[in-house]
């Protein structure tokens, strides 16, 4: 029994030592975005975006929409324009770039929020915006938040 | 002529030492030229030049793979080396190498693109011969202090906005020691032939990244604690 129990012990431990590093998007980042508008969505773009092909949002039946967006890494703020039927929404979205480097990663970026100004400006009437790291250690059967996350609730 | 005479002399000798490795014997090597020994192997002082480092690459056709890292390539390599020996007691030689490397590292995946790297290095120690009165095998142990700048060009691909591009200039400093057996022929009575295998700990003290090759060091794969061996050949006059 005791054996059994120091095997079990021996096995396990090391899994729970050994925790990975998620190096983060190591190019484009992308937001997650959740949003419940009045009408339905016809598109979305970004100002200075060369391609849309990356603009797809689900539609989720009860939620409204939701995905992940690509930001600019050519600047601090990422301007989305969402095309409703009869208008244009738009958000504009603060950011800090970083660029650096580590041992575990090598050359990596990573995006934190601004460090004074607002977060973001926008047409919408309620928008909640959470800053996460997009670099981070992971642990089996733990969830870390990565990245940014955006709720947009258009009543 | 007689210059010429004696580069041909090395010519023939050449596929002999690169066979010899692969047998894998040490043995007694010539007797033709034994008489000789004595002039070279017990000269005062000799400057040698490394005959072997730009080789491979050239033969490779200026484009190696680094296995390691991010599948880059090697190209325009090119390692300048001098060695300066000088006898200092019956059994020791004090040996100095001083060293030039530059090459280009392209990635193929990554954030970086390319990596410009010039480096200098200067190794200095002592050795002795592996067996009493040996004349051809030494061991020795060098120290070793290197400075090497990578122009490190990095891009972050951005598919919808476009990709972030940066270059940065890294001053690496680091220091570290090298022993290494060494292997002698003696084809002329001027002329020294070395075939040195050496063994690389190296620490760096400034500096950032991954260095894929380090000038003086070779291929290496650590952070700031790097190991790599080698081997090659030396021509001493």
């Amino acid at each position: 029994m005791f054996k059994f129990l120091r095997a079990l012990i021996l096995l396990v431990l090391p899994w729970i030592m050994v925790s990975c590093y998620d190096c983060g998007p190591m190019g484009e980042p992308f937001v997650d975005i959740s949003l419940s508008p009045k009408n339905q969505l016809v598109r979305i773009s970004a100002l200075g975006a060369k391609t849309d092909s990356l603009f797809r949002l689900d539609t989720l039946s009860s939620f409204g929409y939701h995905g992940q967006l690509p930001i600019s890494l050519l600047q601090d703020s990422t301007t989305f324009l969402f095309y409703f039927p009869n208008h244009v929404d738009t958000l504009t979205l603060y950011y800090q770039r970083v660029f650096d480097e580590s041992k575990t990663c090598g050359y990596y970026n990573d995006i934190k929020a601004p460090v004074r100004g607002p977060s973001y400006r926008s047409t919408f009437p309620g928008v909640h915006v959470e800053y996460y790291p997009y670099q981070g250690s992971t642990a089996p059967g733990r969830y870390f938040p990565r990245g940014i996350h955006i709720n947009i609730q258009n009543q | 002529m007689k210059t010429l005479r004696k580069a041909l002399w090395m010519l023939l000798w050449l596929p002999y030492l690169l066979v010899h490795p692969v047998h894998g014997q040490v043995t007694e090597v010539d007797t033709t030229s034994k008489s000789t020994h004595a002039s070279q192997a017990g000269s005062k002082f000799s400057v040698g030049l490394d005959v072997f480092k730009n080789i491979p690459l050239w033969l490779q056709g200026n484009k190696a793979p680094i296995f390691i890292e991010d599948n880059g390539t090697q190209h325009d390599r090119l390692i300048l080396e001098v060695a300066l020996r000088k006898k200092i007691d019956e059994a020791h030689h004090a040996v100095a190498l001083l060293g030039y490397t530059q090459l280009d590292v392209i990635h193929s995946r990554g954030t970086q693109d390319r990596n410009q790297i010039k480096g200098w290095y200067i190794k200095g120690g002592k050795e002795r011969p592996m067996y009493e009165g040996g004349k051809q095998a030494h061991i020795g142990l060098l120290g070793m202090a290197t400075f090497c700048q990578y122009h490190t060009y990095l891009r972050y691909s951005g598919p919808t906005y476009g990709d972030y591009t940066e270059h940065r200039l890294i001053n690496n400093i680091g220091i570290g020691a090298e022993p290494y057996f060494a292997f002698d022929f003696f084809p002329d009575s001027r002329w020294m032939l070395r075939w040195v295998t050496r063994l690389n700990f190296h620490y760096r003290l400034f500096g950032e990244g991954y260095t894929p090759y380090y000038p003086g060091i070779g291929i290496t794969t650590g952070y700031n604690f790097t190991m790599s061996a080698g081997t090659t050949l030396q021509l001493h006059y």
